[in-house]
């Protein structure tokens, strides 16, 4: 290549280019410093930091007050002061101060001197251990120990020595201190008062060093240093932060990994918190943000009025005077009792952020974080603000607002613990209520809720109990297996046919609301996914064939009859309805006010129950119908008072049969007594059954058909639209083409399809489909027929087998398990193949074909077959014990872990499609539902909060419906589960139609079941992240469950109302002269008085108290306003005072009078609605005789208010399993449970846990032997003495005037109605607790404020002079040692035989 | 938020950028037409072109109508018609067909207003369809950048080089002298070349860094053997190979066909004994050798990786350009080994199977016995074919290059014209495999 000297560029433009590039290269890389350093996260903590030095701006602020001020500068004076004084005696300060200090150097010294000879001394000692190591000889041992020992007396010298001289230094400093005591107690004062100050300084001065201020240049600089780039690296103060949890794993592609929740870098404040769990920063989400801080922090520019420029910052205080607070990611995370701190149960350090909230934890951004916004037009919002879109690719996306308590449902298997807790209440509302609703709906019986897993525990255990003994003895062997413990929540129909008929069943199941609107059974037909004609005409098949199998298969119930002479008394048993307790599970229109949803309104039961006999059986004895019913054995036994006999059930059951108009009004006679209602269940009739049909739809027919030798005029024949699989229609055969035509004809499968014209069947013209439709019906079914039709032009002729839909749904259903010859065999044979019957015979779960290989095949068998077959397909089972079902599985996809399903398997199918158009209950479109409430929530435009909440929360799960997210699907499958086969059905066979059953759920329910569904997730965290309950806790949570299982708190107040207000008197209670001493001190050690002071006040500054009590006045709404008051009994100590303090305390039944308007709020108790409805009742006479309200609450069932100290857990065990009759003064007696053993045992526990009461056994000292030989000591014949105090008879005698004891029966006084009859005494020693007994004997009102039972052992009174010297304490001492010792003292001192007096009206009754 | 925008206002305004781009190129083609006085209905046609593109553009990012009134929308007919045909059948002959068009009419297509014209007509397609919601998917995906810019690379280089050559060829049909004698302008390595070169690579390393920063790479979910991404696609440089395997066998398309590859490009120098065409230009001089790579290359290799990139969709379905990505698609894959038609279709016959206590010799028997007719046709394809073509159309070849270099050279253009064979019998006879021993993990 010849070289020239020419370039072919000019060298001066390269270079400048050149010099561009690099230029530009330059900036592409600080450009790329730029972007690293510009993180998001940067910005936030240094506004965090601006934030918080304004914030220590404003309590620095706060501190400036007058006061503050003056104590200063008192202070500084006193300090000045002091210093003066000090100065006055200068020179002995100073002569001191040198003695000290020449003291204080020789110390030095001296210690030093010690330690060192003591090292000299250790050498030596260690010289000496060599030698004996090394064996060395006597002497040279010895020589060694004395050097040792020279070297010991030197140091033990030197230790003396300077202990003398530390003890001199000492007097030099007390010398020295007194000297100048003044002045140091006045700086230490001064110091003190400014502690608060002092820290707040510190703060700022660390955050925010003012460069101004000569002592914190230092700081200042290192601040501005640390934060440069590249410098900032080196720990500087913004940096991120995480938390580490090496344990709580997070799955990331099948791999366990630790989590790194760097949540904390943005969201710096989350965890701070002031003593007292105040919040450092409460959140308001119009408070300070990334977005308004500069308004707060460093203000705008302003040009005031005079032309200057000022600054002008935004006030943190708002018009109304509420403070601005700060929103995200500046604010402190709410609830600090239950999150983050130290000394709650989720320290932060400990469970991090992600493990609740989920989300990328890693992620530093907040489009990595995987923020999940609540609604769409939040996102909309989010989208501008910070960019946001949905990250798809992160599994485990944050929780929306609206779901975050699905997390809980990780750790707290249990649930309950979320919803009833005595120390958090209901932290988890949603979670908790998703619960109950699936507890109260059954879900579980077709989705299994399986928390186990190879034993270990899951998730929430949700699962129905063993259905066979041999199931329940399988897994009893099987150490790793748990059984489940839920009850089908259907009635059983296992002896069904007694209790109605064919007609209300059949209605019933083809709309379960029709009859009952407010019924728990979800509704099978008439969905969206039945409303072609197709699903009309096999529909009405099923539903006959269910009712069939229910009533063919139900066993004999043999059924009881009340005494031939009785006649049951309708008005009576209204009265009784309401008295023996129905009414706590049952509403009735007749009861008013009244309202229980336990069990069904029995308002129409007389149009459901067929046979009066049937009812009275139930009620008598309810597990004879229903082995597994929740419902009890009320003791409905017949009853003689006086002559007069009363059978309780006949007349309920009479009452509850009473004629009645649609309404559900009662309609009498002409005398206005109620009427048996004769025709029952008679009133509704079975359904029609589809007779001969075709199985196909028909279009409207346009175009002529020109088929040969017609009238061309008109449209002809009828256009076939689609042909259901398996119909007759589908069964059609072409008649072979004489060219083919071999002897068979209709050989060749070419059926009926879409776009054919049936022109003439059996050969008559067909008009149009309703004509055709009508040959069809008048033929005879299975009998073959000829039909002509027009494809395309072209004229064919068919054969084809018109039958019923029963006979079709059959075939299509037996073809599924044999050959197609097979069932045309069976079918025309009418009986089932040999083979195929002997492998069902043989079978160990029974096929449904069961039903068909007994006997002939006929209509009937073929109609039970469908039966059982549509009961396998729904599921019925799942509910109810049916009979033939009791090894059936349940139907529906397992739960366990259905919210880490895949999305991808969602079968979402044609959803998006259906919702565009419908989807609302009134036709209208999900979609421009969804639409609307995206606008309205970016523009702020709804009406009110409640709208808000509910039009987002349908946006939010429409949205997640488009995303194909599990919320959404969820959503829609609750809210109508048939509209995923839309437009499915046409190309799906009638049984692959979706079958779940549309639920009454509102679209709050659906919104709490769809968040504990998506909580399941079957992947539990390390084991020490599970919570575990203390076996108290565990006896909670296990009760509550039975609690609501059995509903107990239908008629038992367990939680008494808790009042908030400033009471009008509030007398702390002195001790009377009546009262002793040592039992206020026993109530006071056994219901210790809860402090009832609160941080609450009322707006006029008054504090306001929290108390338990009961309503025993309401407020009288005609009284003046002003004068407006309620009236409440107090039902535990409380004081009002320090602890301690026997001067602030109230003890029951002290009555407080509050004034509504110094009342600030109350709850109205925990359960017990039937009992309050029943004492209101009975104020009011409305159910038996007026009484007074004592009387009445003393009949209704009593408040299970600190049970647990009260009665012996054993006790309470029995008596669950078989509730013996404890009072006479309640008409209704606690009923009979159909309750486990195991049940009973948590139940009983449950109370005794609920009082921190020790359980399953409570110690009884007052039974062993060295008690009673001490007081046998002390008093001779102790116990006989004790036995005479409980045992005498009156009118001398206390107890046995109202109960009997020692064997001895009560009798009434003189005047009947005037006496009440207490509990026999006889189970006091296994019932009651003995200091409970003690306090209850001594003051029965300090325990329950409304019992009549007297304060018998009174301080004030002598009674029985030569019993325990007539000292009252020693005797009720005594008597509740002979009680307790009751059966061992009845057995040795012998029946009580004196008989009892009549004696004047007693006020008596245990409560 | 809406999961499917259809067009958000950025998009709008995005688009009004494009056409801003386009109005500036055409600005300069304006002010050349104007310079070389092309003639004023010309320039008149060009202004007011550049014009309107300006207008659209600008109203696009000013227009304040919402984008349910945007009416420059690819027109919906031709996005059907497009989808319609998207099958791989009619895209694999589309391209050989473009691919035939681009040869044939070279001297075309190299004129500057026709280029220019293709360029805009390009731009403005890409343009249109940004328009349409799942095509800006798959565009727009930053992974795809690189492949829609290639796609124009591709077309520049393709485009210069036939410029080039067309020249040449056409000097040398008028007996000039070639462009590259007389241009002969030689350079010093210092300071042009190395300059020069030390420049672009300055300046393309701060391309690559501010398209790190604009373009952030896709963070996608954490790797899991349970669920892998649908579709699950290779480094876009090898969509091709892995089109390959659909048609076939892993073993084949992974590890036989690439080596071959390999080994033909290596072999190039030792096969090519045409000495024309060294140092300049040319297609005349060349053609049997530019067509061959250029098959290979365009529609086999960069055709194919765009096909792998825009159209193969979920579970390695094919979808259209602008067809919605729906994992729902299905299609009818029943595709059988020729061993099934023979046996089973022609001859009525179950396939021969040996058996179960059959000796190891019995049953490779019937293993090869049942592949028969394929490995009979294999080894005709690869054997007797080269003979055939030896004596036949490459007879020239042949002789000039003695026998193994040819049968290295057959061998090699056959190896390659076998993905077009397999392709035709796939989609004509739903051939799933020519040879198909799974015992051996032999397929072909």
């Amino acid at each position: 290549m010849p070289a020239t000297e020419e370039y072919a560029r000019n060298l001066r433009s390269l270079h400048v280019v050149s010099a561009a590039s690099a230029f530009v290269l330059l900036g592409a890389t600080l450009w790329m410093m730029q972007a690293d350093y510009a993180d998001e996260w940067r910005g936030i903590q240094k506004v965090a930091t601006e934030a918080e030095a304004q914030k220590i701006d404003d309590d620095l602020l706060k501190l400036e007050t007058k006061d503050f001020e003056t104590e200063e500068a008192r202070l500084k004076e006193a300090v000045e002061a002091g210093r003066n004084a000090v100065k006055a005696e200068q020179d002995k300060v100073d002569k001191a101060a040198a003695e000290v200090s020449h003291l204080e150097g020789q110390s030095q010294k001296l210690t030093r001197d010690v330690k060192f000879q003591n090292a000299k001394r250790d050498k030596t000692r260690a010289d000496y251990d060599l030698k004996v190591r090394d064996e060395a000889s006597r002497e040279e041992l010895s020589n060694y120990r004395k050097i040792f020992e020279g070297e010991q007396t030197k140091a033990d010298n030197g230790a003396l020595e300077l202990q003398q001289l530390q003890a001199k230094l000492d007097e030099a400093n007390k010398t020295l201190a007194a000297l100048t005591k003044p002045r140091d107690e006045a700086l230490a004062a001064k110091k003190k008062h400014e502690t608060e100050l002092d820290r707040l300084t510190k703060a700022k001065e660390i955050i925010a060093p003012d460069p101004k201020k000569p002592s914190e240049v230092g700081m200042a600089f290192k601040r501005w240093l640390m934060q440069l780039p590249i410098i900032e690296g080196f720990n500087g103060p913004v940096k991120v932060n995480q938390i580490w949890l090496p344990d709580l794993t997070v799955t990331l592609g099948m791999k366990e990994a630790a989590r790194y929740d760097r949540c904390i870098t943005c969201h710096v404040n989350i965890d701070k918190v002031q003593t007292g769990n105040v919040l450092d920063y409460p959140h308001d989400p119009h408070g300070i943000s990334m977005k308004n801080a500069d308004e707060y922090l460093h203000g705008k520019k302003v040009r005031s009025s005079d032309g200057t420029t000022v600054v002008k910052k935004k006030s943190r205080v708002r018009e109304d005077g509420s403070i601005v607070g700060y929103n995200h990611p500046f604010s402190t995370h709410p609830n600090p009792d239950l999150y983050l701190t130290a000394a709650s149960p989720h320290p932060m350090q400990k469970f991090g952020c992600t493990s609740c909230h989920e989300g990328q934890g890693s992620g530093t951004s907040f489009q990595n974080a995987s923020h999940s916004p609540n609604s769409p037009d939040i996102a909309e919002k989010w989208h501008k603000d910070y960019g946001y879109s949905y990250n798809h690719f992160w599994e485990y996306p944050m929780f929306p607002e609206r779901l975050r308590e699905a997390a809980c449902l990780k750790c707290h298997h249990n649930v309950v613990e979320l919803g009833v807790n005595p120390k958090f209440g209901n932290s988890a509302p949603t979670v908790f209520k998703g619960y109950e609703l699936i507890r109260q709906y059954g879900c579980f019986g077709c989705h299994e809720i399986n928390g186990y897993a190879a034993g270990k525990p899951i998730g929430p255990d949700m699962r129905l109990e063993p259905q066979t003994p041999e199931e329940a003895e399988r897994i009893a062997a099987d150490p790793l297996a748990v059984a489940g413990t839920m009850r089908k929540v259907g009635p059983g129909l296992r002896h069904f046919a007694a209790k109605t008929t064919r007609g209300w069943t059949e209605n019933w199941v083809e709309e379960p609301k029709r009859f009952r609107p407010e019924t728990r059974m979800p509704q099978f037909f008439n969905l969206t996914n039945q409303s072609d004609k197709h699903a009309k005409e096999l529909q009405p098949v099923e539903i006959a064939g269910i009712v069939e199998y229910l009533f063919s298969k139900s066993e004999k119930l043999t059924l009881e009859h009340w005494d031939a002479a009785y006649t049951p008394d309708a008005e009576r048993g209204k009265l009784l309805f309401s008295q023996r307790g129905c009414a706590a599970c049952h509403s009735h229109d007749d009861l008013v006010g009244g309202k229980a949803d336990f069990g069904p309104n029995l308002t129409n039961a007389h149009q459901k129950i067929a046979s009066i006999e049937w009812l009275y059986t139930w009620l008598r004895e309810p597990t004879r119908h229903s082995a597994r019913t929740r419902m009890p054995n009320l003791y409905l036994e017949p009853e003689t008072v006086n002559g007069v006999t009363v059978n309780p059930a006949a007349d309920i059951a009479a009452f509850l049969l009473v004629k009645r108009d649609d309404q559900g009004k009662a309609l009498p006679d002409g005398d206005g007594k109620l009427v048996h209602d004769d025709v029952g269940p008679g009133r509704f009739k079975q359904l029609v059954q589809p007779g001969v049909y075709l199985g196909c739809t028909f279009a409207p027919t346009r175009e002529r058909t020109g088929w040969r030798g017609q009238a061309t005029d008109g449209p002809r024949g009828a256009k076939v639209a689609s042909v259901m699989p398996g119909s007759p229609a589908s069964r059609t055969f072409r008649v072979a083409a004489p060219a083919e035509e071999k002897g068979a004809k209709g050989t060749s499968a070419d059926s009926l399809a879409a776009g054919d014209v049936i022109v003439r069947y059996k050969g008559i013209d067909v008009r149009d489909a309703a004509h055709l439709e009508e040959l069809v019906s008048a033929s005879p079914a299975g009998e073959e027929v000829t039909i002509s039709i027009s494809r395309q032009g072209a004229n064919l002729e068919m054969h084809l087998t018109p039958d019923t839909p029963l006979h079709d749904l059959t075939r299509w259903y037996l073809s599924k398990v044999m050959t197609a010859a097979k069932v045309s065999a069976a079918l025309k044979t009418k009986s089932y193949p040999e083979t195929e019957a002997a492998a069902i015979k043989a079978a160990s779960v029974k096929p449904d074909e069961i039903e068909l290989i007994n006997g002939e095949i006929t209509d009937e068998t073929m109609l039970r077959y469908i039966g059982r077959r549509s009961i396998s397909r729904y599921g019925c089972y799942g509910c109810h014990d049916i009979p033939g079902f009791e090894k059936a599985r349940p139907i529906g996809t397992g739960l366990f872990d259905w919210g880490r399903k895949d999305p991808t398997k969602l079968a979402l199918e044609h959803i998006e499609e259906y919702l565009h158009h419908h989807g609302e209950a009134d036709g209208s479109s999900t979609a421009q539902r969804a639409e609307k409430a995206l606008l309205n929530g970016v523009n702020d435009n709804f009406d009110s909060v409640e709208e808000r909440d509910r039009e987002t929360a349908v946006g939010y799960f429409f949205d997640q419906l488009n995303h194909h997210g599990r919320a959404g699907f969820l959503w829609q499958k609750l809210r109508d589960p048939r509209s995923y086969d839309f437009k499915k059905i046409e190309t799906k066979g009638y049984d692959e139609r979706l079958r779940m059953p549309k639920f009454p759920f509102s679209e709050s329910d659906i919104e709490a079941i769809t968040t504990f569904v998506l909580g399941l997730v079957g992947e539990p965290p390390a084991v020490k992240y599970v919570y575990h309950p203390s076996v108290p806790a565990k006896a909670r949570i296990e009760g509550e469950k039975l609690l609501a299982k059995f509903n107990c708190t239908g008629c038992h107040m367990v939680e008494l109302p808790e009042i908030t207000g400033v009471p009008e008197d509030l007398t702390p209670y002195k001790l009377e002269a009546s009262d002793f001493p040592q039992a206020l001190d026993l109530l006071l050690k056994v219901r210790p008085p809860r402090d009832a002071r609160t941080t609450r006040k009322l707006p006029t500054g008054e504090d306001a108290i929290k108390f338990h009590a009961m309503l025993v006045q309401p407020i009288n709404p005609d009284d003046d306003p002003e004068d407006q008051s309620a009236f409440y009994d107090l039902w535990e100590p409380i004081t009002i005072g320090d602890k301690g303090d026997i001067n602030k305390l109230l003890l029951p039944p002290n009555r407080i009078e509050l004034k509504a308007k110094k009342l600030l709020s109350q709850t109205t108790g925990r359960g017990g609605a039937f009992s309050e409805w029943l004492v209101d009742a009975s104020v009011k006479g409305t159910v038996g005789p007026k009484v007074e309200r004592s009387v009445a609450r003393e009949m209704a069932p009593p408040t299970l208010f600190e049970e647990g100290i009260k009665v012996q857990t054993p006790w309470l065990y029995a008596f669950l399993k078989s509730p013996d009759r404890l009072r006479y003064t309640t008409v209704l007696r606690m009923p009979h449970f159909n309750m486990s053993n195991d049940e009973a045992e948590k139940l009983a526990n449950y109370f005794a846990a609920v009082d921190s009461a020790s359980f399953p056994y409570q110690e009884i000292p007052q039974r062993e032997p060295q008690y009673l030989e001490t007081k046998e000591h002390e008093h001779p014949h102790y116990l006989r003495d004790a036995w005479e105090v409980i045992t005498k008879a009156p009118p001398t005698g206390v107890c046995a005037g109202c109960h009997a004891v020692g064997g001895r029966e009560f009798v009434a006084g003189n005047d009947p109605t005037k006496v009440t009859r207490g509990p026999n005494l006889d189970r006091v020693y296994s019932r009651l607790q003995p200091d409970w007994l003690q306090i209850w004997l001594y003051n029965p009102k300090w325990i329950t404020p409304y019992t009549r039972m007297p304060q018998n052992f009174v301080g004030n009174k002598e009674m029985f002079p030569e019993l325990f010297g007539g000292k009252g304490q020693l005797q009720a001492v005594a008597a509740r040692d002979a009680l307790m010792n009751y059966l061992q003292l009845l057995e040795k001192e012998g029946k009580a035989t004196a008989a009892v007096a009549a004696q004047p009206a007693g006020a008596e009754g245990d409560k | 938020m809406n999961p499917h925008p259809d067009l958000t206002p950025e998009v709008i305004r995005g688009i009004g950028w494009l056409y801003l781009l386009l109005f500036a190129m055409n600005i300069f083609w304006t002010v050349r037409v104007y310079k070389r006085h092309e003639g004023v209905g010309s320039l008149a046609a060009w202004a007011m072109y550049t014009v309107m593109l300006f207008i659209v553009g600008a109203t696009h990012i000013t227009g304040g109508s919402g984008p349910a009134h945007f009416l420059i929308r690819m027109p919906t007919g031709f996005k059907s018609l497009v989808d319609a045909g998207a099958k791989p059948e009619i895209y694999f002959t589309l391209s050989i067909a473009l691919f035939a068009a681009v040869v044939w009419f070279r001297e075309q297509l190299v004129k500057p207003t026709v280029s220019w014209l293709i360029l805009n007509g390009m731009v403005l397609f890409m343009t249109l369809s940004m328009t349409d919601y799942d095509f800006r998917q798959i565009v727009g995906k930053p992974d795809n950048v690189p492949i829609v810019s290639m796609l124009f690379i591709v077309a520049f280089f393709t485009w210069l080089y036939f410029k080039r050559a067309v020249d040449n060829d056409q000097r040398i049909a008028a007996g000039r002298p070639l462009f590259e004698q007389e241009d002969n302008e030689k350079v010093l390595v210092w300071p042009d070349l190395v300059y020069t070169e030390m420049i672009c690579m300055v300046v393309l390393t701060a391309v690559l860094v501010a398209w790190g920063i604009v373009l952030q790479a896709p963070l996608e979910e954490p790797a899991s053997a349970s669920r892998t991404p649908n579709p699950s696609k290779a480094p876009w440089y090898f969509l091709g190979l892995q089109e390959m395997l659909v048609y076939y066998d892993p073993w084949m398309a992974g590890v036989v066909l690439p080596s071959m590859i390999l080994v033909g490009l290596m072999a190039l120098p030792y096969i090519d004994f045409n000495k024309k065409g060294n140092g300049y230009y040319t297609f005349n001089e060349r053609k049997f050798s530019i067509l061959t790579f250029m098959f290979g290359f365009l529609p086999l290799w960069i055709g194919l990786i765009i096909l792998g990139t825009f159209l193969r969709g979920p579970n390695w379905n094919f979808f259209g350009i602008y067809e919605f990505w729906d994992v729902h698609k299905l299609e009818v894959l029943n595709n059988i080994n020729l061993s099934e038609m023979v046996w089973v279709d022609r001859l009525h016959q179950p396939l021969p199977v040996a058996p179960a206590d059959a000796s190891a010799l019995s049953k490779i028997g019937h293993i090869l016995l049942r592949e028969s007719v394929g490995l009979v046709l294999v080894a005709l394809y690869l054997g007797a074919l080269p003979m055939l073509m030896a004596m036949t159309i490459f007879r020239r070849f042949f002789m000039r290059m003695g026998f193994i270099r040819y049968m290295v050279f057959a061998n090699l253009v056959l190896f390659m014209a076998c993905l077009p064979i397999k392709m035709v019998l796939r989609w004509s006879l739903n051939l799933k495999y020519i040879v198909a021993i799974p015992e051996w993990f032999f397929n072909i």
